[in-house]
């Protein structure tokens, strides 16, 4: 997952300023544990997936767009991303 | 960075809110049904059918767990102390409420079913499905 250094949203991962994070998997129960702690949920299905149903709260990044719109999420607060299932 | 991995088919058939245009059977459902402790008498279980005015009545263990479901003909034919236990129909087919509810009732409706119980996917039970409570 790539978080970016800098508001820079045209830069890539690999580039100065960038980080790759592995994401930690969790479970329901963390989930809204963190997510009552203020964590930012994205889904990151297309957006008629999205559109269909989404978790309370959710915003959408679709996994094509993730890179370039990362900016957008806030990189104070933790980020929890999901899709459909794990299969 | 966390990645909830189990996605939004473990959130949605968990019964749990979402937001968006789906339709899905947990919206549809009966809630608060009548239910029973599979030592429950069939007396007590068929009062609080008629009391509900719709079956079957739903028998869980101590963790709210579908065990199985006592119809009225059972608990009509059965001794009015005996054992739910003894006279309810085991394995009942469940559905989660995650799924799409037009599909669900067009299913139920090409197997003559008219109403099935629905679950958590941890098998804790969330109510009744009527196909009538769906279909226009």
């Amino acid at each position: 997952m790539i978080r970016q250094g800098r508001a820079q949203p045209a830069r890539r991962a690999g580039e100065p300023g960038w980080e790759i994070t592995m994401p930690t998997r969790i479970e329901r129960d963390e989930l809204q544990a963190l997510t009552g702690q203020g964590a930012q949920l994205v889904e990151v299905l297309p957006a008629d997936e999205y559109d269909w149903a989404h978790l309370p709260g959710a915003v959408n990044l679709p996994l094509k767009e993730l890179d370039a719109k990362a900016y957008q999420l806030d990189r104070s607060r933790p980020v929890i991303v999901y899709c459909h299932d794990w299969y | 960075m966390h990645d909830y991995a189990s996605g939004k088919a473990d959130w949605l058939a968990a019964d749990l809110p979402f937001e968006g245009t789906a339709e899905l059977a947990g919206m549809f459902t009966r809630r608060g049904v009548a239910t029973v402790g599979e030592h429950a008498t069939a007396a007590e279980a068929l009062r609080l059918l008629e009391a509900q005015g719709f079956g079957p009545v739903v028998v869980v263990n101590q963790a709210g767990v579908v065990m199985g479901a006592a119809y009225r003909d059972k608990l009509t034919g059965a001794a009015k102390e005996a054992e739910v236990g003894t006279v309810m129909r085991f394995a009942v087919s469940t559905v989660r409420p995650s799924e799409d509810a037009a599909a669900l009732a067009h299913r139920m409706g090409d197997r003559g079913v008219t109403r099935t119980v629905v679950t958590r996917s941890d098998g804790t039970l969330v109510g009744l499905l009527f196909a009538a409570d769906k279909t226009p």
